[in-house]
């Protein structure tokens, strides 16, 4: 099935269209199978379409291979350029294999002979291998077993290059998933209280474990994941901010693995309130009126009376209460509530205090022309401490974040754009992603360069900040270059 | 605990012995599963779920000395360890591999150094999670997370995320940002590098980078977000070269002060705090069910101030929600009796019975804990009455006990209605202690209640009741009278020794129309002599002619022969107790009559009196 040359610029689009329908056809095929009977007209369509992409794909070769490297898709041994609109796409693929253990897949030409049964067949083991404890091995066999010559599965690629980077990219995306799923079970734990339905906290649980085993394993990328902004759902993205942002510090403080689940709790769980604030309060452009100030006031004490109403045990409830009606009482005790209760705010009380107002002043919200980057915020919070923050927390947050926090925007002397991504080694001169103008508005990701480096015969910094900014005003989400 | 199964780990566990010897495993297996199900049947002291256990631990220590770590794969109907089916379930839902696999579990290993109380924290966990709950608090996984278990490993996956991950942070894409919750289409034309909100105006070193942060004066702390400047320009970055970076430099002295506050937190006792926030949230409440709900949660914490022997937490907090109910303006205000069904629902036994733990002590309290565990029971609801009688023959220290049964009396002072219903205990000691408390109160139904324990089948609790009602004084003599008629003697020996305590118009006439009717129950001579005797003691002029006519006259009975000579001699006695010329008369006639009867009964009644 060889096809003419058709000219240069034609023939790499053709390709490049060719290359996206057969991964697209490829995705379809494997979760058709989940989904439908063998003999679905649906499923018949797609196997003969699958086969189809192939031989589109096939030139000098008598088969066609998809690999996958590092999380990104390689085919006939070259790197798949793909559209951003297949992103999503592409890395789902990915993972599916890399939960497999598969490193890719030859198809032959011969599979035009093959049975379209035989094709599901292939696709269902494909499914089934990831319930397999080595998963690369039994599907193999079962491939031999069920007559299947005309597919072969290819291992990962290995060298220790490859497994860093590897584990890079699988640690991002465990870490974007556990955002993802964090988010999702506050979400659902605030939308059965507004619905007045009994909620449970298993999943929300579940999660803030999840997030203290991925602060104990990689505590820069947990604290990365606090650049992640979610605009449509700024209270819940918040509250998830929040969580990571205080168990960072709790962690830096020494606090044990179980009272980190339960301050990761009561971030995410500090907020819960707002879903009694009327929407039109919580995104008002400008400031509240007094009344309206009131009414957003109410949201401490609504929080404590909704993780009341939680389905938890007495005491699991009892440990959550206290810092969520804390969180808006300043180390001096002013701000709010102000009641009878005369008492020094709680540790985790002030730890949350401290992730709030953080986080709310480097969040972009529709009543803020303006943000403040990541550094001035910080500066600004360090002249609050011993009135608004405990003095001795906001040091040790300071020194967490370093002055320059990841996702922080830096101007650079040599007229380059950096996005903070580190601040472990050197807090005043972080490691950062240069960011490279793509001509449209945005940005692409550069190279990574610590700004700790000096030129080695003069001795002098090879960059040097000279501005800060936050990311918003450039259009730019952080997570999406450190991810 | 999260562990990453390394292939080249379990390939070369292969070749173990314990894989070559798959017997060994299932025999763990079995220990585990007998350990489990008996775990479910048995209390924590029964001897089979006590023995289970200890094989489970056995059977597993023989296999982890032979290789430090035993680890056992999870699927959904059986566990495999290297590969072999070790256990094969028959029941499915509820079994152990069920349930494991339900909640996401690959696998489990115990490791060498594994303790007894791992292994049984292990078990509570699957017998606590057994079957799913709906919106359950956590799972197996949650639970073990929880406990830490040192020598106890796994690996789980989300089986609670089975559908795709949740959208939302994949949304955004490099260089493109949404603001003001508006994503900005993908077609978007793009900012031009003119149009961008900074130009970027490249400066050469650090100074101009602080002069860039100098524009503006440093702002006021902040107070709240709406303090918060409009632009970035009004606040120094923290990185500005002259922020004197010892600002945020920990001393140690604040490095020990964190300590401590980490410390602190560790060990927090969330109760007192608890219970401050939960008044002041109950305070803002606007509805009914809101209102209920947090006093719903403060029965739970109350019960744990007293688990905790925090008296005095649970007496301020009884005393600040007292303040609160009296505190309503409106009298028709509908957060009052809700007030008052607390009180209800706290003075009840699942709450009181947290007083378990001090009462069986001796001496576990203090005076001063002593005085607030008075200060804190005088607030309940009288429903308390009935379990702190329950507890009252268990409490082992006097002084508890003794304030129990002031508390108990002062609450049924109230409202007598639980002690009542205690006073039909089985338990004769519980019930006698509560004739005792009884016999204390002011109440009106007292003395009623006093009269029905006369005639309870036991004796000392008939006597107690007996005494009480005499220690109340006049107007109780009709109560006891049917006492006389008792099953004890000695009841009845003292019944009569008060109504033969003095001259009484009340005690003459009952003992008269006792007499006069000739019912007795008790048929005794020496009784029915001594009702005689009392009635001489109490009597008057008024019962000579009862008496005479029992003592001289020769009836229809003593004509068939069905006379009682023991009555005759009574009648003698009491005339010869009375004391007076009439009654003096009548004996002088019986000394001298002419029937042998009436003689001898003359002058057995002189024998006794005399």
């Amino acid at each position: 099935m060889k096809k003419s040359a058709p000219p240069r610029e034609s023939n790499e689009e053709i390709r490049s269209a060719a290359e996206e329908a057969f991964i697209q056809e490829l995705c379809r095929l494997i979760g058709i199978v989940r989904i439908h009977r063998e003999n679905n007209r649906l499923v018949l369509q797609c196997a003969e379409t699958f086969i189809r992409s192939i031989f589109a794909l096939v030139a000098e070769e008598d088969y066609v291979t998809i690999q996958f490297v590092r999380g990104r898709v390689f085919l006939q041994n070259q790197k798949v350029a793909y559209r951003r609109d297949y992103e999503i796409l592409m890395k789902k693929l990915s993972a599916f294999f890399s939960e497999r253990s598969i490193g890719g897949l030859r198809f032959h030409t011969s599979i035009s002979d093959a049975p379209i049964q035989a094709l599901l067949t292939f696709a269902r083991l494909l499914n089934e291998a990831g319930k397999e404890k080595n998963p690369l091995g039994p599907s193999a066999r079962k491939l031999t077993d069920a007559g299947i010559a005309w597919v072969e599965i290819l291992h990962e690629p290995h060298s220790r290059e490859d497994d860093r980077e590897s584990e890079s990219t699988d640690a991002a995306m465990i870490a974007r998933k556990t955002y993802a799923q964090v988010l999702a079970s506050v979400q659902e734990v605030a939308q059965k209280v507004r619905a007045q339905e009994r909620a449970g906290i298993g999943k929300t649980l579940r999660m803030a474990q999840n997030m203290v085993d991925l602060m104990m394993t990689d505590e820069s990328m947990f604290k990365a994941l606090s650049t992640i902004r979610i605009y449509d759902d700024y209270t819940y993205s918040h509250s998830v901010n929040v969580a990571i942002l205080s168990m960072c510090l709790g962690k830096h403080i020494g606090l044990s693995k179980n009272s980190l689940e339960r301050l990761g709790l009561c971030g995410l769980l500090h907020d819960i309130g707002k879903v009694e604030v009327p929407e039109e309060i919580l995104n008002k452009p400008g400031k509240l009126n007094r009344d309206e100030r009131e009414e957003m006031k109410k949201h401490a004490l609504n929080s404590v009376r909704l993780i009341v109403k939680i389905k938890a045990s007495r005491d699991r409830k009892a440990r959550l209460l206290l810092p969520p009606f804390e969180h808006h009482l300043k180390f001096d005790l002013t701000g709010y509530p102000q009641t009878p209760r005369k008492k020094p705010v709680s540790l985790f009380g002030r730890i949350l205090s401290i992730a709030d107002v953080y986080d709310a002043i480097t969040s972009p919200r529709v009543y803020r022309p303006s943000i403040l980057s990541p550094d001035r915020a910080l500066g600004m919070m360090l002249k609050g401490a011993g009135k608004d923050f405990d003095p001795i927390l906001i040091k040790v947050f300071i020194n967490m974040l370093g002055v320059y926090p990841i996702g922080t925007l830096l101007e650079l002397d040599t007229q380059e754009l950096a996005l903070v991504k580190d601040t472990q080694q050197a807090a005043d001169r972080p490691k950062v992603i240069l960011l490279i103008p793509d001509g449209k508005g945005g940005f692409d990701t550069g190279e990574q360069v610590n700004l700790d480096d000096r030129d080695p015969t003069t001795g002098t910094y090879l960059r040097k900040v000279i501005q800060s900014y936050h990311p918003s005003a450039f259009n730019i989400q952080p997570s999406e270059f450190i991810f | 605990m999260m562990e990453k199964v390394e292939v080249e780990n379990s390939v070369s566990r292969k070749a173990s012995s314990t894989a070559k010897n798959p017997s060994v495993c299932k025999e763990v297996m079995v220990a585990f599963s007998r350990a489990f199900k008996n775990h479910a049947i048995y209390p924590p002291d029964h001897v089979i779920r006590r023995n289970a256990v200890t094989e489970f631990e056995k059977r597993l220590s023989e296999v982890i000395s032979k290789k430090d770590r035993f680890q056992v794969d999870v699927e959904n109907d059986r566990l495999l360890h290297e590969g072999q089916v070790i256990y094969q379930s028959i029941l499915q839902k509820g079994d152990i591999p069920n349930i494991l696999f339900r909640d996401g579990i690959q696998w489990i290993a115990f490791e060498s150094g594994i303790e007894g109380y791992e292994i049984l924290r292990f078990l509570e966990i699957l017998h606590r999670n057994r079957f799913v709950k709906e919106e359950a608090e956590g799972d197996i996984v949650t639970a073990l997370w929880d406990a830490g278990l040192p020598h106890l490993h796994y690996e789980a996956v989300d089986v609670l995320w089975e559908a795709e991950p949740p959208a939302g942070v994949e949304k955004g894409r490099p260089g493109e940002y949404r603001a003001s919750g508006v994503l900005k289409e993908p077609d978007a034309v793009p900012i031009p590098a003119s149009e961008m909100p900074v130009q970027l105006e490249p400066l050469q070193d650090e100074e101009n980078f602080a002069k860039t942060n100098q524009k503006a004066a440093p702002p006021e702390p902040i107070h709240s977000l709406a303090d918060c400047p409009d632009t970035q320009e009004e606040v120094m970055s923290i990185a500005a070269p002259e922020i004197d970076r010892d600002l945020w430099r920990l001393t140690e002295a604040e490095r020990n002060q964190l300590h401590e506050m980490v410390v602190q937190e560790e060990n927090w006792n969330s109760i007192d705090d608890v219970l401050d926030v939960l008044v002041v949230i109950l305070q803002e409440q606007q509805t009914k069910e809101d209102f209920s709900t947090i006093l719903e949660f403060l029965v739970e914490e109350f019960r744990m101030t007293l688990e905790q022997l925090e008296f005095q937490l649970a007496a301020d907090l009884l005393d600040k929600l007292h303040r609160m109910k009296n505190g309503y303006p409106e009298p028709d205000h509908w957060a009052p009796p809700l007030l008052d069904q607390f009180f209800h629902t706290i003075s009840g036994t699942k709450v009181l019975n947290a007083f378990d733990e001090c009462r069986s002590e001796p001496a576990s309290l203090s005076d001063d804990q002593l005085k607030t565990v008075r200060r804190l029971l005088l607030q309940l609801h009288p429903r308390a009455v009935y379990p702190l009688g329950l507890m009252l023959p268990g409490t082992s220290d006097p002084r508890l006990r003794k304030l129990f049964v002031e508390i108990i009396g002062s609450l049924a002072d109230i409202d007598p209605v639980r002690l009542e219903k205690l006073l039909e205990h089985p338990d004769d000691q519980l019930v006698r202690q509560m004739v005792f408390i009884l016999g204390h109160l002011k109440h009106p139904d007292a003395v009623p209640l006093l009269a029905r324990m006369l005639s309870h089948p036991s004796d000392s609790i008939r006597k107690q009741a007996m005494k009480a009602i005499i220690s109340r004084g006049s107007g109780t003599l009709s109560k006891l009278f049917p006492l006389i008629e008792d099953p004890s003697p000695e009841i009845r020996r003292k019944i009569l020794g008060l109504l033969a305590r003095r001259r009484s118009s009340q005690a003459e006439s009952l003992l008269l129309e006792y007499l006069s009717e000739g019912r007795f129950q008790i048929d005794e001579p020496l009784h029915v002599i001594a009702c005689y005797h009392a009635l001489g003691r109490c009597g008057s002029f008024q019962s000579i002619p009862f008496l005479r006519a029992v003592l001289l006259e020769k009836g229809w009975r003593s004509i068939i022969g069905l006379e009682k000579p023991y009555e005759r001699q009574g009648a003698a006695m009491a005339l010869l107790e009375l004391k007076m010329e009439m009654a003096e008369e009548i004996l002088q006639k019986a000394a001298r009559s002419r029937f042998t009867s009436i003689r001898k009964a003359y002058e057995r009644a002189f024998e006794a009196v005399r």
